[in-house]
């Protein structure tokens, strides 16, 4: 147990960066994108839907994504994010700079 | 169908926050996925019971996403003025709200809650603010005269640069409050309660302080011109710079007013004591700091 908070810590410090990643394949509502990562991580990570939505307003704010309402029929209307172009390349970053430390981290621990 | 156990469950759970910018779109975008999550568990076979918990459990930490969208909120609407004046807005709840200059001149705010809020520049001119709550709000620059403020709530409060005068504050009470160049001029402070308060360039011209208790307080350059002080007590306080002053007729009854100040183990400068001195206040028990 000890050891699944220190690492799902270290995954929360990257949920943003998987959220960018998620959206770079394809617009999403909230819940997609919480079964994603879950279903993704084969399990391992769940992501809590207020970290979720913290991360999705926070990259709201910094234009790495948009949303729009979709077009259901039926039910309530939900809100697709979308990947902004700003939002792409600091996926890129973001994703070079986690290889990089990777690769150190991997050499000194 | 939305599951009203569900709904129940996150009206609840955002009671404690009371109202922010943003709140309903993300309750309402939570209540729908976690439906969809919840039907999901369903379509599997669990009970209703355990589906519910099952899917209140990936709601996760609410405090920590709530802290976080008011602190955006605060950069996003610093400086929205709102206009509140003159509407009926009894009991609300402004918990934690940012809004600087806004106007609620002339309204019914009687029972309004202002915790944490931070109303710099706000204007309350003429307003029934009785019984409201100011706790730890931050009320620099804001206008708060001629309003009613009986029976409120000031704990903590930062008071800078606030004008309360012509105000009435029939059983209020400041705990902690610190008062910066504030102006009380004529106020009604005869059942006011001041409790570890600090005041620092504070005006209460022409108030009237009968019997007032300004125990351990502390008043640097605090202004008592024409003030009826009668039976007000300052004991164990500290006074430094300040003014007594009373204008032109010096009448016997301004005298015997000061004279009925108690300032029983209070600390005083040279200038304060020896002002006091000329009106006959004893200050027997008065050091001079």
């Amino acid at each position: 147990m000890y050891k699944k908070n220190i690492s799902s810590d270290i995954l929360r410090g990257h949920v943003d960066t998987m959220i960018l990643r998620l959206l770079s394949e394809g617009d999403k509502y909230g819940y997609e994108i919480v079964k994603c990562i879950n279903k993704n991580s084969n399990s391992e990570y769940e992501l809590k839907e207020a970290t979720m939505y913290s991360a999705v307003r926070r990259l709201k704010n910094d234009d790495e994504i948009d949303w729009y309402w979709g077009d259901e029929t039926q039910g309530g209307r939900r809100k697709y994010y979308k990947i902004t172009e700003k939002g792409k390349n600091t996926y890129i970053i973001n994703k070079n700079n986690w290889q990089y430390a990777k690769r150190i981290l991997d050499k000194l621990l | 169908m939305i599951n009203n156990n569900l709904k129940i469950y996150l009206d609840n759970l955002f009671t404690p926050y009371g109202i922010f910018q943003g709140i309903e779109e993300i309750k309402s975008e939570l209540l729908s996925d976690l439906n969809e999550h919840y039907y999901e568990l369903k379509e599997r076979g669990l009970d209703d019971e355990t589906a519910f918990q099952e899917t209140i459990k990936t709601i996760g930490d609410i405090q920590q996403m709530v802290d976080e969208i008011l602190e955006n909120n605060q950069d996003n609407y610093r400086s929205l003025p709102y206009n509140f004046s003159g509407t009926d807005m009894k009991n609300t709840d402004f918990r934690r709200v940012k809004s600087h200059n806004a106007k609620f001149n002339a309204s019914n705010m009687k029972h309004c809650d202002f915790t944490n809020a931070d109303l710099t520049g706000s204007n309350f001119h003429a307003s029934d603010l009785s019984n409201a709550i100011f706790d730890n709000t931050n009320l620099t620059d804001v206008k708060m005269s001629a309003v009613s403020l009986n029976k409120s709530s000031f704990v903590n409060t930062i008071l800078t640069n606030t004008n309360m005068s012509t105000s009435e504050f029939k059983e209020a009470k400041f705990i902690g409050s610190k008062f910066i160049n504030s102006i009380m001029h004529m106020t009604e402070l005869k059942k006011t309660i001041f409790d570890s308060c600090t005041f620092t360039n504070v005006d209460f011209k022409y108030s009237d302080l009968r019997g007032i208790c300004f125990n351990g307080q502390i008043f640097n350059s605090v202004k008592f011109d024409r003030v009826i002080l009668a039976n007000a007590t300052f004991k164990g306080a500290i006074l430094k710079g300040c003014s007594f002053e009373c204008g032109f007729s010096l009448s016997k009854k301004y005298y015997r007013d000061k004279q009925k100040i108690n300032f029983d183990g209070a600390f005083m400068d040279k200038l304060t004591y020896l002002y006091l001195k000329s009106y006959g206040s004893n200050l027997s028990n008065v050091t001079i700091i």
